[in-house]
């Protein structure tokens, strides 16, 4: 068995993140548990393809990367189903999202990631994303009109924040801070851990809206060469290890939010950032204006997968 | 030992002359295919990948804005007008023409992206007035090629625009506002050994009493290069635009200027305007993204990591590493223009600064400057060679002259290492 | 020149005076990245209208304009290069050195077509979407392994009137 000195793991942030430690613990148990047969360096930044974390996934499959653990927006213009997590308010409950993840749903997207020519081992989570601005407390789709939003991914965010009456821009991370900090655009959207280990108060953040609209899981992925080179006792203790290390990485991620009091909300109050709270109708008159989103790219994303990802979550109230 | 390949092939391609792109592709192709003999299309694919996605950022359209904004106001005669103007206030004393011809470079450096295009400019204009009025030609050909290294630091600089693509966290706006002060100081440094040594070599006396051009005339001519980088630069700060907005206000501005009002450029230069300003851009983007491949085999070899620890267990301290970074840079920017030596050492250098957690906007405006003066450090110097050939003086003529030169810059050099507030003042005062 | 090390001065070389395709294709490219972008503030101002997809097609004229560009590059000569050393060489070995410079030239971008056609492949085949419209990724990628091949045959056409001259 011909095995590589190191194995090259890409992840988008860094171990500041719960994202980048659920990385980091991956690679330490599988250290471990191969008695240092398999060891894994971390690439944060997406630095293997330059920052441009839209290639990740096609990288991976061409073994410019061996691992990831990464998120579903960046995947999603190779792995179309992905989508699903970004659909608008499909769901805005942890409990909705453990359904979908857990259902068949999950199943059904791992097989399609499969059949994209990379191998899905493990759930993840980044977390649900609010919406930060440098200008003014959000609370309807008109107070978002004409500002300039950082979003990744796919075309199905421009949609979304296009039908708020904002103007989204597509840049990667790397870019995306400095953006913000020169006011090249006045907000982002990310989930709160990123907000303070990116410290983007001091990038001019100074509101976030807490709208639960997406939740995006992370997924730990093997190239399928690298796999195929590993012994099977070695493919079950990396397999075991992304599982064990995708459960402390929900944990992390969720970490300060479920509590109650929401530690983490009053960390970023404290820091002087204005955190503000839909009411059902605010929340009914953000969702009304999606609606037209959410039904084309139900029809792009599969209506079938769609509806059972909405039961699963509808099961949950 | 494919980190010796790597650097073995890039070094003697380089040297024996193929193009630096090139040498940088493939050393890297050649190296992450020996890394990689067992995986599938031995990791070449690594190679397109990289390629693409080094090019394909948005932030880095800045570059070929500036570039054509440059080409423009290159044609437009603006550097003509500026010295007119500078002429009409400082007049012709003994020691002004110099002091003239290094400010109008600092306003040139305002609205271009890169050194030898001002000291062609620059040098086109004054060269030739400064012989007439006494100055020897090697002496002018020093202080144009000095003054003209600046412009890789007085924003707006194409240098600066690719560091802050290769370093995350280290905005355009900030290098460009970390640049101003340092491209000001450097200037005004230049300035003294000039004024100096023009009096004490009776340099420029023939002339001094020529009249002066009128003062309102030069003036209303001028204005219009003189709000060039008030435009770009103002309408950064304002937030009106991102620095490639601001670039591409500047193109249609600059086209106004020369075509309307100085009616310098005709409808059909448009053309060369564009084709030299794509070639130039191609030339450097290429650069860009072979080196980005390049990266990729740097990181992926596991050389980073012991280099670095190497440097930083080497007790060298933090000032002694600086000073080995001064003489490294120095030596290669006589051969390399900054974009090509940024390309290939950022990535080397980026842990080491992170390591002294220097601030990394004050980190690439000391490399800058470190290029800058490796730029007109003879015996082989880029920004010289241009004004050498315009004074028609061999380069070895100038040595003489270029030594104070260099001295007045190492000393803001030597300020800017030792009190980096210089640089850091402005970014922090505009919230960069 | 030893100052070609530069992009800066545009040298005047024999064969650089007419214009080829890649000068035509390079400034009609640059127009349009100027106006494009010029068209996004402008619309920034004067509507509340977002004109954020443009963006992609700029990245990608921008990728465009370095392959043309860079071919016209190879008809000059002008890339970046360290000829310090090759300048103070004999006439023969300058010789060598050109050719040695033209052949890797070949090379580089001779590999890069082969490659980033797989790439093409792999973009076609996986059906991927661009990021920002959703159009297939192929529709640009093409463009890369197409362009590296014509430089490849530009750095071809060079030598041989190379070694024809000499
Ligand atoms: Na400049
Ligand atoms: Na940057």
């Amino acid at each position: 068995q011909n095995y590589k000195d190191e194995y090259r793991l890409s992840l988008v942030v860094g171990t500041a993140f719960p994202w980048g430690k659920g990385g980091e613990i991956w690679a330490d148990m599988v250290r471990e548990r191969t008695d240092g047969r398999i060891n894994i360096k971390l690439y944060p930044g997406v630095s293997l393809v330059q920052g441009d974390q839209t290639r990740e996934f096609s990288a991976i499959r061409q073994g410019v990367i061996d691992m990831a653990v990464g998120s579903t927006i960046n995947w999603s213009p190779q792995v179309k189903e992905l989508n699903i997590f970004s659909m608008p308010f499909l769901t805005t409950t942890y409990a909705g999202t453990d359904a979908i993840i857990n259902s068949e749903i999950g199943k059904t997207l791992f097989d399609a990631i499969d059949k994209r020519g990379v191998l899905p081992l493990a759930w993840g989570e980044n977390g649900f994303r609010q919406l930060s601005n440098s200008k003014r407390i959000i609370s309807m789709p008109d107070d978002l009109k004409g500002m300039k939003i950082r979003v990744v991914g796919s075309p199905l965010f421009i949609d979304t924040f296009t039908a708020l009456g904002a103007n989204p821009t597509q840049m990667s991370w790397a870019d995306a801070q400095p953006a913000l900090a020169s006011g090249a655009v006045d907000g982002q959207e990310n989930p709160l851990s990123i907000f303070i280990a990116a410290k983007m108060q001091t990038l001019d953040q100074k509101y976030i809206t807490m709208w639960n609209y997406m939740n995006d899981p992370l997924i730990y992925v093997v190239n399928k060469d690298v796999w195929a080179s590993w012994t099977p006792q070695d493919r079950e203790i990396v397999k075991q290890a992304a599982i064990d290390a995708g459960k402390q990485q929900i944990e992390l991620a969720r970490k300060g939010l479920i509590e109650p009091g929401e530690p983490m909300v009053k960390q970023i109050i404290d820091s002087g950032v204005g955190v503000s709270y839909l009411t059902d109708e605010q929340l009914a008159a953000f969702k009304k204006a999606v609606q037209p989103v959410y039904d084309k790219w139900k029809k792009q994303i599969g209506p079938d997968l769609v509806e059972k990802a909405e039961k699963a979550v509808a099961s949950t109230r | 030992m494919t980190g010796i390949v790597l650097f073995g092939i890039f070094v003697a391609l380089m040297v024996l002359g193929v193009p630096i792109g090139v040498a940088m592709g493939l050393a890297a192709t050649v190296a992450i295919g020996l890394a990689n003999m067992d995986a599938m299309w031995f990791g070449l694919l690594a190679v397109p990948q990289n390629f693409y996605a080094s090019l394909g950022k948005y932030p880095l359209l800045a570059l070929p804005m500036f570039v054509l904004v440059g080409t423009i106001f290159e044609r437009s005669g603006v550097a003509a007008r500026l010295v007119n103007l500078m002429v009409a206030i400082l007049g012709r004393g003994p020691g002004i023409l110099p002091v003239v011809a290094i400010l109008v470079a600092m306003m040139l450096g305002g609205i271009s992206g890169s050194g030898p295009a001002t000291a062609a400019a620059v040098g086109g204009v004054m060269i030739a007035a400064m012989t007439r009025a006494g100055y020897q030609p090697s002496f002018s050909a020093s202080v144009i090629g000095a003054a003209s290294a600046i412009d890789i630091l007085i924003p707006p600089s194409i240098a600066l625009i690719v560091y802050s693509v290769l370093v995350p966290g280290a905005s355009v706006p900030a290098m460009f506002a970390g640049g101003m002060l340092p491209g000001i100081m450097f200037g005004i440094a230049l300035m003294i050994p000039a004024y100096i040594l023009s009096r004490r070599h009776k340099m420029g006396l023939s002339e001094s009493h020529e009249p002066r051009p009128p003062l309102g005339k030069s003036f209303k001519e001028a204005v219009w290069g003189l709000a060039a980088p008030v435009l770009i630069l103002g309408g950064m700060r304002a937030g009106l635009f991102t620095p490639t907005e601001a670039a591409v206000v500047a193109v249609f501005y600059g086209l106004f200027v020369g075509m309307v009002i100085y009616r310098t450029i005709r409808l059909n230069d448009l053309f060369s305007i564009l084709r030299d300003s794509s070639e130039l851009s191609a030339i450097i983007l290429l650069v860009v993204g072979l080196a980005g491949v390049f990266a990729y085999s740097l990181s992926t070899l596991g050389i980073i990591d012991p280099v670095t620890r190497a440097i930083v267990g080497s007790g060298l301290g933090e000032y002694g590493i600086l000073v080995l970074l001064l003489l490294l840079l120095v030596l290669v920017g006589m051969v390399l223009d900054g974009v090509s030596i940024f390309l290939i050492f950022v990535p080397l250098l980026m842990p080491i600064a992170m390591h002294f957690q220097w601030d990394l906007v004050w980190f690439g405006v000391i490399l800058t400057v470190m290029v800058a003066i490796g730029q007109f450090t003879p015996p082989i110097a880029v920004n010289l060679m241009v004004s050498c050939r315009i004074a028609m003086v061999p380069l070895e003529k100038t040595v003489g002259w270029v030594m104070w030169l260099l001295l007045a810059s190492f000393l803001v050099l030597l300020l800017l290492i030792v009190f980096p507030e210089i640089v850091l003042w402005l970014p922090d005062r505009l919230g960069y | 020149m030893d100052d070609s090390a530069h992009p800066g001065a545009r040298e005047a070389h024999p064969s650089a005076s007419r214009n080829r395709i890649e000068d035509y294709v390079g400034a009609a490219v640059m127009a349009a990245l100027a106006l494009i972008t010029f068209g996004n503030v402008l619309v920034r101002y004067f509507s509340n209208q977002s004109f954020a997809w443009t963006e992609e097609i700029s990245i990608f004229l921008m990728i465009v304009l370095a392959m043309v560009g860079g071919s016209a590059a190879f008809i000059r000569n002008s890339h970046i290069r360290i000829e310090f050393f090759a300048q103070r060489s004999r006439p023969a070995r300058r010789e060598a050195l050109s050719r040695l410079a033209l052949f890797m030239g070949m090379l580089m971008f001779g590999a890069l077509a082969i490659l980033s056609a797989r790439l093409v492949w792999d973009d076609y085949r996986f059906e991927e979407t661009s990021p920002a419209i959703g159009l297939p990724q192929w529709w640009y990628s093409v463009w890369m392994p197409i362009l590296s091949t014509v430089i490849f045959l530009r750095i071809a056409i060079q030598a041989f009137r190379h070694g024809k001259s000499s």
